[in-house]
């Protein structure tokens, strides 16, 4: 069974968009594998305090993504393919680098500046994990 | 479905409900919201037929009247419960009264709220009152379910665990309406909002409408209510007599 223990409870942006997030993100890390049961849309209503609505909206997003499919009684449950796990990573990459995109466009950064630092934090970040140090 | 059209309350020369129309669906959660006085309280009690008024109110298509009547509960701060009687004493007139009494879910909530099932209601803390209420409003087995400030008194944790147990326990055909000042709480647990100013309604949007166009209820409600937000700073510029233009001190 799919478990929402981890969701966070503060967040940035609409709740239906972060339980699709999340459920993304635990299928890209693999924690999520095909066929998981998914819990009742009533069950993560009351888990996260959230109007049944919500859940809903979340559990059609997720459905119109093929994460996840409805079978003719009410439960749900998880399907992942490999393909559907690669585009699920490449959706969280491409959302974390945009928000830090964005904040580094407000804090009136240039591009070619932006790639540099990039490039630099890319360069000590390899040197250290050779170094053996791992965060 | 729950239809107000034209609804008009006035209490001498002020208009307390000021041409309302509104149509409340099946298992939709609606909190009405607006400033103290706006006419929330009283909205609810011409649902009841509790005031009269002008203009009409059906619940599908029938007048509300002692036939009708036991399809809404009622939880209000000005409390419905006998004082004198313990939960098990209402229990048992409740059982009495209303043939569509939740007795599972009556206990399951006590148990919840930790309530003391041997004392008295007039024994009971306030916070404790207020929840007893709710407690029966919920367990009545209504389909309209209209709750007025029903958390005044209760500890943060109890309310928020408390939207948790309603959600989870709510089945699809029961409606909430639900007032109340703590916009923030409620914002993940409503489908609905409908804001009340002066007696009219000066906003009704769903939730899922806000979430899209990425509006936060609060702000929604500072909008359709016209809040000015330089108010704060001109209050303190005339109580202080200050000189304008200063953002912050550092």
């Amino acid at each position: 069974m799919v478990s929402f223990v981890g969701f966070p409870l503060e967040g940035e942006g609409p709740i239906y968009l972060r339980i699709v997030r999340f459920i993304r993100a635990g299928v890209a890390a693999g924690t999520i594998v095909d066929g998981d049961e998914m819990p009742s849309r009533r069950v993560v209503s009351a888990t996260l305090g959230v109007n049944p609505n919500t859940v809903q909206k979340a559990y059609r997003m997720l459905e119109e993504e093929g994460l996840m499919v409805s079978r003719s009684g009410a439960k749900s449950f998880a399907a992942v393919t490999p393909e559907s796990m690669e585009a699920a990573r490449a959706r969280l990459q491409a959302e974390e680098i945009g928000r830090v995109v964005s904040a580094l466009r407000r804090s009136g950064m240039e591009k070619e500046d932006a790639m540099a630092l990039l490039s630099s934090l890319w360069d000590e970040d390899e040197q250290a994990e050779e170094r053996g140090e791992s965060e | 479905m729950l239809e107000l059209k034209n609804v008009t309350k006035t209490y001498g020369w002020t208009k307390a409900l000021d041409k309302v129309d509104l149509t409340v669906c099946p298992g939709e959660i609606v909190g009405l919201f607006g400033e103290n006085g706006a006419g929330k309280t009283t909205l609810m009690k011409a649902i009841l037929n509790l005031v009269a008024y002008s203009g009409q109110i059906t619940l599908d298509g029938e007048p509300v009247s002692r036939r009708n009547i036991e399809r809404f509960s009622f939880a209000t701060c000005e409390h419905s419960f006998f004082p004198t009687l313990t939960p098990d004493g209402h229990r048992d007139f409740y059982k009495n009264h209303f043939p569509t009494w939740r007795d599972k879910r009556f206990t399951a909530l006590m148990d919840f709220f930790k309530l003391p099932k041997l004392r008295r209601l007039n024994g009971y803390s306030t916070g404790q009152q207020n929840q007893f209420e709710v407690i029966l409003a919920l367990s009545q087995g209504a389909d309209y379910i209209l709750m007025d400030e029903p958390f005044a008194g209760s500890d943060v944790f109890n309310r928020e665990d408390f939207y948790k147990v309603l959600l989870g326990i709510l089945e699809p055909g029961e409606t909430v309406i639900l007032s109340t000042h703590l916009l923030e709480e409620v914002e993940n647990f409503v489908s609905r909002a409908v804001l009340i100013k002066k007696g009219a309604i000066v906003g009704d949007e769903s939730m899922s409408d806000l979430e899209d166009r990425g509006e936060s209820l609060m702000a929604f409600v500072k909008r359709a209510y016209g809040y000015e937000p330089d108010r704060v700073s001109r209050a303190l510029d005339r109580l202080t007599g200050e000189e304008n233009g200063e953002e912050g001190t550092k």
